[in-house]
């Protein structure tokens, strides 16, 4: 074998080792796209595939869930909501079984409520539409041991809109 | 015999022997160097994959990647590293499973860098997604050792001990 021949071959060995490195990560990530694909579906509290820009950018306590999402979740019945408006801001209504913990009274309503807010639950909290303030309760709830919450994103107007259930405010149905 | 054939038999020789032998010293320096690579990168995914969320999070506060790809990029890293990690401990596709380990060490280090060159007061998370170690010149030192080992594995000659060799038996 002429000198040629080998450095002919040893340029090939070099190309069949290269081919042969890539060619094992693209299995390696192929495992772990298949991997990371499954598990994320089976994950009750997935992480949705494109990020929100107003819970990173406001840095919200708690991940934002969207109305249709939240709209699922209230249909399926695992997940408990939380209306953190101050009273004089309820005139709108209520979502139907949603407990009330507002920042002015949070211990007292969390004591109330006591026996219905097991901390293991997952919990929804929503106000007027401003995320700041719903925030603020999710971060007190954190403290609590509170650690499964979402914060609905647009509030109770948008839920509304989006033909999501409301009961009237007490006193209109007293009426 | 054309020069293709043997370049393809020079390759399963280099694998079979890598494989069939643990290679003396050098081997057992590759198989040390692979279970502590391998290690890191499996405890480091451990605590990113339970809580994607945070490690969403983690990424966002490099200020590096876009909205549109962070939420892709805390459910995949978590797994590519575990993967990676438990490919380089058992030795399997280990030239591969080096490339991927040095090809991510290397995205981290662009990423403490980018970060201290900006003074971002934040925390790598690297092992852990809530606190953690702030981001420091410390943290590129290390990693630049754990790209050197990332390559020695890929470059070594021998693997030492791995999986493949039992299947081989």
């Amino acid at each position: 074998m002429g000198k040629e021949s080998v450095i002919a071959i040893t340029r090939q060995n070099r190309s069949a080792i290269v081919q042969r490195t890539v060619r094992e990560l693209a299995i390696v990530l192929g495992i772990a796209v298949i991997l990371a694909a499954a598990v994320w579906g089976l994950r009750p509290d997935r992480l949705p595939l494109r990020a929100n820009a107003e819970f990173y950018e406001q840095d919200l306590e708690a991940p934002l869930v969207t109305i249709d999402e939240a709209l699922v979740r209230y249909d399926e019945g695992r997940y408990l909501f939380v209306d953190t408006r101050e009273p004089d801001q309820t005139t709108e209504g209520y979502i139907p079984g949603a407990f009330a913990i507002r920042a002015d009274t949070f211990d007292d309503d969390l004591y109330d409520n006591q026996d219905f807010l097991d901390p293991g639950e997952h919990f929804i909290l929503y106000g007027r539409g401003n995320l700041l303030p719903v925030s603020a309760v999710a971060a007190r709830l954190i403290d609590r041991g509170y650690e499964n919450l979402a914060i609905l994103q647009g509030g109770l107007a948008a839920w509304r809109s989006a033909g999501g259930p409301v009961t009237a405010p007490r006193e209109q149905r007293d009426e | 015999m054309s020069e293709r054939v043997q370049a393809g038999e020079f390759a399963d020789r280099e694998t079979r022997r890598s494989t069939t032998a643990s290679g003396g010293i050098v081997g057992i320096l590759v198989l040390i160097t692979r279970l502590v690579v391998g290690g890191i990168f499996l405890y480091a995914s451990l605590d990113k994959i339970a809580h994607p969320d945070q490690f969403a999070t983690v990424i966002y506060n490099y200020r590096m990647i876009p909205l549109a790809a962070l939420h892709l990029m805390a459910l995949l890293l978590p797994w590519l590293e575990a993967v990676t990690g438990i490919c380089l401990v058992l030795g399997l596709w280990r030239r591969g499973a080096a490339l991927s380990a040095a090809a991510m060490t290397a995205v981290f280090i662009i990423a403490l860098a980018a970060a201290l060159a900006r003074d971002l007061d934040i925390s790598c998370g690297c092992f852990h997604t809530d606190g953690g170690h702030a981001v420091g010149r410390e943290l590129l030192i290390r990693d630049c050792f754990l790209l050197l080992a990332c390559l020695a594995i890929m470059l070594a000659r021998r693997g030492g001990w791995s999986l493949a060799m039992l299947w081989r038996r």
